[in-house]
């Protein structure tokens, strides 16, 4: 009974939110423009599950991110990796990527939409770029930081450039780097938000901005709540992909982190 | 007390490590000789006019103060470092770069933390080598059963004979010895010590062993030489019979205390 009180508890006061909210809005108490019943939610969800409308949405604003996380994600590391292993290049480009990253990507918004129009190509590359920075410097701190001792005895025993990248240098900047790729995934999830909701003819963004206007808030709290699954969904699989990367790490065994 | 000790055989090594008992190979070792050699970084000399030989599978050690080059001596050898003036033969070929016979192990075991216990073996010998080979060298470090774990699931003694096997692997013919068991517990370093004096025996490469502890330094060595401030200050034979006791390295370890001790005064 104990037990079952306990796994219980942290559900009690969600609930308990979701219970009055239900009879607040039965009972007028909250109008129905501002904030729809749960119920009405749920059946929202369902017509337009049922309808595919829904699932199109969700997979033109998933394959948005990824695609976006794909280009920013791919070219902050290498340039990680090439700035954390060439004194020269980070001589050169690490001062002016550190000034770049000073300007909120967001504010661009008005100069991408010159550039892009308003397209797919202005969401891809507001994601890329603000996904490129934690990943950029993530990968560049993982790999200044690799122990010196590791690479001194790599170069004792003569690992070639290739075997000290592969074997001492990525997987010693591992921890980092999937550190950048958990912000990155939070920063590509509001960048698709803020762009999707600017202009679009279809994704979760476009659902909620198009329902705003006929006054659906029920399709409208979908949409945040949509936008808040995929948001968790990414974190668990950067989480996930930690676990599986990290298993030697002690910090990272099993039942070392909740 | 102290006969008590000498006239102890010592337990024996082959009951705990399986080290094959091959005959030494007169060309095992390398032989090793300075020139002349002279290091300094910046305006600081750290080592001057060293000239020294050594016999191919001579086991030698240097002692001395911190500061007195001994490290550095060793980095040369192992060419981490570039002389900054004469030179070092290796069997007659003066070094160019990174020695390829040399093995050397350092202070800290530095294993590949995200690579298994044989893997990290494997890192000393040549790509492509079968894991068989890493077994077979664990075995002889008396380490077979944790061929699978992570090194961060081992002891700090556990972890020196992980890099012992890794500089073994590759059946090196010079052994670069950095202080590797100074770290260890008293019990963990006699251990070792016992350890590496058999594979030595057995494998007849040349070793070179820089430690601040004469006692280690006495009991393992063929020769030992005292550097300071840069410069081969004393160089001490010891004839002592093999197994040697493990304590009580006699005359010549409190000569040379005495020596390094009254230069500190």
């Amino acid at each position: 009974m104990k037990r079952i009180l306990d796994t219980a508890a942290p559900w009690l006061v969600p609930v308990a939110i979701l219970v009055l909210w239900q009879i607040g809005a039965e009972s007028g108490l909250i109008s129905h423009r501002l904030l729809p019943a749960p119920s009405d939610v749920a059946i929202a969800f369902w017509t337009m599950a049922k309808s595919g409308e829904l699932w199109r949405d969700m997979w033109v604003s998933t394959a948005r991110a990824f695609v976006g996380f794909a280009i920013g994600g791919s070219i902050g590391f290498v340039l990680g990796v090439l700035n954390g292993t060439s004194p020269t290049a980070a001589r050169l480009l690490d001062s002016s990527l550190q000034m770049l990253r000073n300007i909120p990507h967001l504010a661009m918004i008005p100069l991408v939409i010159l550039w892009f129009g308003i397209d797919e190509s202005a969401k891809l590359f507001l994601v890329s770029v603000g996904v490129f920075f934690p990943i950029y410097l993530n990968t560049y701190h993982g790999v200044r930081t690799v122990d010196t001792g590791l690479l001194e005895m790599a170069e004792s025993y003569g690992l070639d450039r290739w075997r000290l990248f592969r074997q001492v240098v990525l997987p010693g900047a591992l921890p980092s780097i999937l550190v950048g790729f958990r912000y990155g995934l939070g920063i590509m999830w509001l960048t698709l938000i803020v762009a999707e909701t600017i202009s679009a003819s279809e994704g979760i963004g476009y659902m909620t901005m198009n329902a705003r206007e006929f006054l659906q808030t029920d399709v409208v709290v979908l949409g945040i709540l949509i936008y808040a699954l995929l948001g968790k969904a990414a974190d668990w699989a950067a989480h996930w992909l930690e676990r599986r990367c990290l298993t030697w790490h002690p910090a990272f065994r099993a039942g070392a982190i909740p | 007390m102290n006969q008590l000790v000498l006239g102890h055989p010592g337990y024996d090594l082959t009951e705990r490590f399986s080290i094959p008992e091959e005959p030494v190979k007169a060309a095992a070792g390398v032989a090793l000789r300075f020139e002349g050699l002279a290091k300094s970084f910046g305006r600081t000399a750290v080592l001057q006019d060293v000239d020294f030989e050594v016999e191919p599978g001579e086991f030698l050690a240097i002692v001395g103060q911190s500061g007195s080059g001994k490290s550095t001596l060793l980095r040369l050898i192992a060419g981490l470092d570039r002389a900054s003036a004469g030179g070092i033969e290796l069997d007659g070929r003066r070094l160019q770069g990174r020695a390829t016979d040399a093995r050397m192990m350092f202070q800290e075991a530095r294993l590949l933390p995200w690579r298994s216990v044989e893997q990290n073996v494997l890192i000393g010998a040549a790509p492509g080598t079968p894991a068989d080979a890493a077994r077979a060298a664990l075995a002889q470090v008396g380490l077979a059963e944790k061929s699978g774990a992570w090194p961060a699931e081992l002891s700090g003694g556990q972890r020196q004979r992980v890099a012992l096997a890794r500089a073994l692997i590759s059946r090196p013919r010079l052994l670069l010895l950095d202080e590797p068991l100074g770290a260890l517990d008293a019990l963990t370093r006699i251990e070792m010590q016992d350890l590496v004096e058999r594979v030595w025996r057995a494998q007849g490469f040349t070793a070179v062993l820089v430690t601040h502890d004469v006692g280690e330094a006495v009991r393992l060595a063929d020769r030992v030489i005292v550097l300071e401030r840069g410069r081969i200050a004393e160089t001490w034979s010891v004839d002592t019979a093999r197994p040697r006791p493990r304590v009580g390295g006699g005359d010549i370890e409190a000569a040379i205390l005495a020596r390094l001790l009254g230069r500190e005064g």
